[in-house]
């Protein structure tokens, strides 16, 4: 099997196993993936590309941690998110935040609630948005929308309940909702 | 085709091949999470202990008792209750919810559960801990038993030395301070007077009023009585 076609999973698996060279091919897919991620999470393309860098460096050095039964893409947006966070923290100066959300929720199942077009519909109004929206929205909204994560994947990406994940994107949108423009929305 | 962030990779991949970017060895992972188990044992523990002692206290002091004198009982229960060792416990069940964040359990489930969870958890095994290890404790003289509150606190402790079931009145001698003590009990509290005899120890709650007790709570003492003033 050529390489490059491995999954993730089993690039690291070899990785593990000493061919430390492979480590390109996992920053060759992701390297454009977190950086737009980033810029629009954070909402500065000043200092991304570095943070993208010290994401590689950190789960390079952490690589021995990650379970392969588990999904690696969920497991570098972890990093890349604490990443981001911090940077947000450095900029903003922001106090302990205690996310209210996460001490109560209800059950929620790992699926989809709109159809595919919706979807396309939405990753396109959030760029619109975006910049209105707070911090934990606009994270959950891009993840969702943009970067195609399942609830599931969210919650491992952001440790938090899954049911936390469905009330949070309801209200991300109802949050995006408000900010856009009437027509634009039902557009 | 060149990546267009090219750049980026070239020097992770030249650090790792010159050795200054390497894993971090898979015993250093192990060993962290050994130690976080250790320290939420420990912490969960300590927990434990401060119900263990709360129950001690609560049962030493009689204070168990005055659940059962009413509304009024509740309330000075409510009053006297040592609300720092709950809040003691409080704050290590949030230490605890921090600590454990390092596992899957410590954000899959919402925190508030969580956070009940451990502390319904501690109360009980406080609870059952209770009597085993401080019966042992107070046998073997590791305990000293706590001072009643000092009259007027609304609650004390004394031994009958006369009773007038008819007239609602006793007089007891008072454990803390060995003075003799009028007692008017109001009802219901009266009907209980039947149940006592002179000598017996008692629990009472009640308000000092011109320097007789009226009482709205009465139970006995299964305490061992204090040695009594000479």
């Amino acid at each position: 099997m050529i390489e490059s076609e491995l999954t993730d999973e089993q690039l690291i698996e070899r990785v593990h196993a000493g061919e430390a060279s492979l480590y390109g091919i996992i920053m060759d897919r992701y390297a454009e993936k977190l950086i737009r991620y980033g810029r629009k999470f954070v909402a500065d393309s000043t200092s991304i590309e570095d943070t993208v860098q010290d994401i590689f460096a950190n789960a390079y050095c952490n690589i021995n941690s990650f379970d392969t039964s588990r999904k690696f893409q969920s497991w570098i947006y972890r990093i890349a998110h604490n990443a981001f966070v911090n940077l947000l923290r450095q900029k903003k100066r922001a106090w302990l935040r205690v996310e209210w959300d996460t001490l109560v929720t209800l059950p929620s199942f790992d699926t989809y609630d709109e159809d595919e077009r919706e979807r396309k519909e939405m990753a396109k109004l959030i760029d619109a948005g975006l910049e209105g929206l707070s911090e934990n929205y606009r994270e959950i909204l891009l993840l969702h929308y943009q970067h195609n994560f399942a609830y599931k994947d969210i919650s491992e990406v952001l440790h938090i309940p899954m049911g936390t994940v469905a009330i949070r994107i309801k209200r991300a949108r109802e949050a995006l909702k408000k900010l856009l423009p009437q027509d634009v929305y039902e557009k | 085709m060149k990546n267009k962030f090219e750049h980026l990779k070239e020097k992770i991949i030249h650090d790792i091949e010159s050795g200054s970017l390497s894993p971090k060895p898979r015993w250093k992972e192990i060993g962290y999470s050994v130690l976080t188990i250790v320290l939420v044992s420990a912490i969960f523990a300590l927990t434990v202990a401060v119900f263990v002692y709360l129950f001690h206290a609560l049962r030493a002091a009689g204070l168990s008792s005055l659940l059962g004198f009413g509304w009024r009982g509740i309330i000075l229960f409510l009053f006297l209750v040592p609300w720092g060792l709950i809040a003691i416990d409080i704050l290590f069940v949030m230490l605890l919810m921090r600590v454990i964040k390092r596992f899957e359990i410590g954000w899959k489930v919402p925190r508030l559960y969580l956070a009940v969870f451990f502390l319904v958890t501690a109360f009980t095994a406080g609870y059952v801990l209770d009597r085993p290890m401080n019966d042992r404790m107070e046998a073997s003289n590791m305990y000293e038993r706590p001072t009643p509150p000092r009259i007027g606190a609304g609650f004390t402790h004394g031994v009958i030395i006369t009773l007038d079931e008819p007239e609602c009145s006793l007089s007891i001698v008072d454990e803390r301070s060995g003075d003799t003590i009028e007692v008017w009990v109001l009802q219901p509290a009266c009907e209980r007077l039947i149940l006592f005899r002179v000598g017996e120890s008692i629990i009472i709650a009640g308000e000092d009023e011109d320097g007789i007790l009226k009482a709205y709570g009465i139970r006995h003492d299964i305490r061992p009585s204090f040695p009594k003033k000479q």
